[in-house]
């Protein structure tokens, strides 16, 4: 990385447009006090970083980075002035700075723009653009314009943790020294060292290896789940094959037992039905016995019956007497021949209403009816013979329907008698002709018994094996049910693990996974190594390039230098004497000597190890340097840095030696390809004068 | 990655030297997909990515040699 130009505009000191332009190699810029020198340095600054060094502010002034507070005071008096005779509407000031990279040119464009209000000009806006054109053909690789895009394109090239070190003010040396984690020299090393990148590096390449080893492991881990799953599925359908062949077993004997009982009862069925003739024989015995005491009862009833309709026979021939009397006294009343049979209620009724009411015979006062009849009266409740028919109609007219019935009733029981005995002459027909076919077994009586016995047996034994039979089937029955139910268990879980070993078939760890897991692990090995190896060059190598520099520069010198020691533990830069001490009495020239042999040291390793080449610009360096230790410290940074820009007092007015050798130095050596010398113009106010810039050599 | 190979730094280079080929390759792939993408956030997945790609390549090229896994 070269710079190449600066194109000041009216910015600070610098009036109108102002080119430096620079050498490759060193550009030395001499100039008085209040010449515009740290205003170059301002510039440089404000180009790339957008900051500015504000004298006034703080002890020792102070880095202002706040654009409207930088515009208060950037915009250069003369053009304000003239701007505002002129009655200008805007104007603006600002730096431009052009980079050459490796294969591409980089121009940055910072300004800011004022607007007039009111015979001022204020602040009206800040405009910041980067763009980068190819070295070759000249077309524009990126252009941003926007402030943010343009900020982060710089940033691209210069990290605001390397800003003290390549662009080194003289005044501010002992801030940027500080060791401290985290602290400016660390952060500046991290970066000129390209440390965060081989830390960022290490650490993709770390995650990277976790990732790929999380993917094997999760892979194996789904395998080794999957195995167990395919174990338990295993286990599962041992267990219901098992419980199959147990639930077969059963099924088996079940029905070899449904077998054997089978064909013990097709033993003793055919011999049961064999022996049918002594069961009929039985049973028709048992049935004649039985028969024979119904007959027996049915003949007791019949008797019994028989007493009955006797004494029913009896009732109803004196009733029938009785009614034929009644008929024969009825005539004989009706005859007149016994007396009417007249209750003496009816006779009083009679003789009240003067009529009879049986006969409608006139019985009225005198006639000698009624006088027979009132003769009669007195006799009536003392007819025993009346009173006893009337009792008797009473009885009869109620039995009057009975009466009717007595003769049919009369021929039933007869009938009845009559069947009874036929009955019972038939029953003990029957009871004969049974007890005959008894007395013709009677002889193998004690024979049939044992029959008897044998079939009782038989039956008992057929009874059994039908039960066991029935067991025998339900059992069966019963272990075909779980045989059935077990089976489609079965099938269902084959299912299932031919599903789950189709749908993993894919997890098997492939070559390409295993060549991928390979390779990882190794890359985050070699990229920890590499940042390693980087963070020990950079300090080493730094402390080692710093301490060779260091030397250079202080080569003159009578007293104590000692050996730079970059202490990272104690977070110190300090010498050590021969002996490894620290040596405590430094000067402030050594000490200046320290801080750019050390600045020197980044710049040189960045670049000679890590490829990160920085112009080196400054102001002031050696502003506190004295004797030859000031020429020996030039000389040393021209040598140290590829291009460098060396802005310095220029002190020849008052003839002094050693600046007139820096005069010298910049006329004699081959490595000074251009040097400026700053001047203010002559005007009559301060306010109109400005840095006039003359090129003394290149 | 030419971009890079043409200015390899030299601690980069001593730490290329004690690698094989395919981490040499998968080193520098991963460096420049850090040293061209500064940011952070898409950074890790464009190494990432490009470390895959490179991988798949080299196995490629690795089986085409008749060499199988590693």
């Amino acid at each position: 990385m070269e710079f190449k130009e600066i194109i000041i505009k009216d910015f600070l000191s610098y009036y109108g447009d102002n080119s430096i332009e620079f050498s490759d190699m060193t550009t030395i810029i001499i100039g008085q006090n209040n010449t515009g020198k740290s205003k170059l340095f301002d510039a440089i600054n404000f180009a790339i970083y957008g900051r500015i060094f504000h004298t006034g502010k703080g002890v020792n002034g102070e880095w202002i980075y706040d654009i409207k507070e930088i515009s208060d005071f950037i915009l250069n008096n003369r053009k304000k002035i003239e701007a505002l005779e002129g009655n200008e509407q805007t104007v603006d000031s600002g730096v431009q700075l052009n980079i050459e990279l490796d294969t591409s040119y980089l121009n940055i464009d910072r300004k800011v723009i004022y607007k007039n209000e009111n015979g001022s000009f204020k602040y009206d806006r800040y405009e910041v653009s980067v763009s980068e054109i190819d070295k070759l053909d000249g077309h524009i690789i990126s252009s941003d314009s926007h402030k943010d895009d343009a900020n982060s394109k710089i940033e691209q090239y210069f990290s605001r943790s390397i800003k003290d070190y390549f662009l080194f003010q003289g005044e501010a040396a002992s801030k940027i020294m500080q060791l401290s984690k985290g602290g400016n020299f660390s952060k500046a090393v991290r970066e000129i060292a390209r440390l965060s990148v081989f830390e960022d590096a290490k650490e993709i390449a770390d995650g990277y290896s976790k990732h790929v080893n999380n993917i094997l492991v999760r892979k194996i881990n789904k395998n080794k789940e999957l195995a167990e799953k395919q174990a338990k599925l295993q286990k599962e359908l041992d267990a219901i094959e098992e419980d199959i062949k147990k639930y077969t077993e059963k099924r088996n004997s079940a029905q070899s037992n449904i077998d054997a009982y089978k064909e013990e009862l097709n033993l003793l069925e055919p011999k049961l039905s064999q022996m049918k003739e002594f069961e009929e024989w039985f049973k028709r015995k048992n049935e004649l016995e039985s028969n024979i005491q119904k007959i027996k009862k049915d003949l007791k009833n019949a008797n019994s019956e028989k007493t009955e309709i006797a004494e029913d026979a009896v009732f109803y021939k004196i009733s029938d007497k009785i009614n034929s009397f009644k008929n024969f006294y009825h005539d004989l009343e009706n005859k007149g021949e016994v007396p009417p049979s007249i209750p003496r209620a009816e006779i009083v009724k009679a003789l009240d209403y003067c009529r009879c009411t049986i006969c409608d015979t006139d019985l009225s006062e005198g006639s000698p009816a009624r006088e027979i009849v009132k003769r009669r009266l007195p006799k009536c409740d003392t007819d025993k013979l009346g009173n006893y028919l009337r009792d008797l109609n009473i009885i009869f007219g109620n039995m009057i329907d009975d009466n009717q019935k007595v003769p049919q009733k009369l021929e039933d029981i007869l009938d009845r008698k009559r069947r009874l005995e036929e009955r019972k002459k038939s029953l003990l027909e029957e009871k004969e002709e049974i007890a005959s076919q008894l007395e013709s077994v009677k002889l193998s009586e004690e024979h049939s018994e044992e029959k008897k016995k044998e079939i009782e047996e038989l039956r008992k034994s057929i009874n059994h094996y039908r039960n066991l039979l029935e067991r025998a089937k339900t059992e069966f029955d019963r272990n075909d049910a779980l045989i059935e139910e077990k089976s489609k268990m079965l099938q269902n879980l084959r299912t299932q693990q031919v599903l789950e070993i189709g749908n993993s078939s894919n997890t098997d760890i492939t070559d390409f996974e295993r060549f991928w897991s390979s390779y990882a692990p190794k890359v985050a090995e070699a990229m920890e190594k590499l940042y390693k190896r980087a963070h020990d060059t950079a300090y080493n190598k730094v402390e080692e390039k710093a301490d060779e520099y260091y030397r250079k520069m202080t080569q003159d010198n009578a007293g104590l230098i000692g050996k730079i020691k970059i202490d990272t533990q104690n977070s110190e830069i300090y010498t050590i004497d021969e002996n490894g001490d620290r040596i405590l009495n430094i000067n402030q020239g050594n000490r200046i000597s320290i801080q750019l042999a050390v600045i020197a040291g980044i710049l040189t390793i960045a670049q000679e190890e890590f490829g990160q080449q920085y112009p080196f610009v400054t102001d002031a360096p050696v502003s506190a340097l004295g004797g030859d230790n000031k020429l020996n410290t030039i000389q040393t940074m021209i040598d140290a840095f590829e291009q460098s820009i060396i802005v310095i007092k220029d002190d020849s007015i008052s003839k002094n030696k050693t600046n007139d050798e820096i005069r010298n130095l910049i006329q004699n050596s081959s490595y000074v390809g251009m040097a400026y010398e700053l001047s203010m113009s002559d005007a009559q106010t301060k306010n109109n004068q400005h840095t006039v810039i003359k090129r003394i050599k290149g | 990655m030419d971009k890079l190979k043409q200015t390899i730094p030299n601690i980069i280079k001593q730490a290329l030297s004690d690698e094989d080929e395919i981490t040499r390759n998968l080193m520098l792939v991963l460096l420049n997909e850090v040293y061209s993408n500064p940011n952070k956030e898409s950074q890790k997945k464009t190494a990432q990515r490009a470390l895959d790609d490179y991988i798949k390549t080299a196995y490629d090229l690795n089986k085409s040699r008749g060499n199988y896994g590693i």
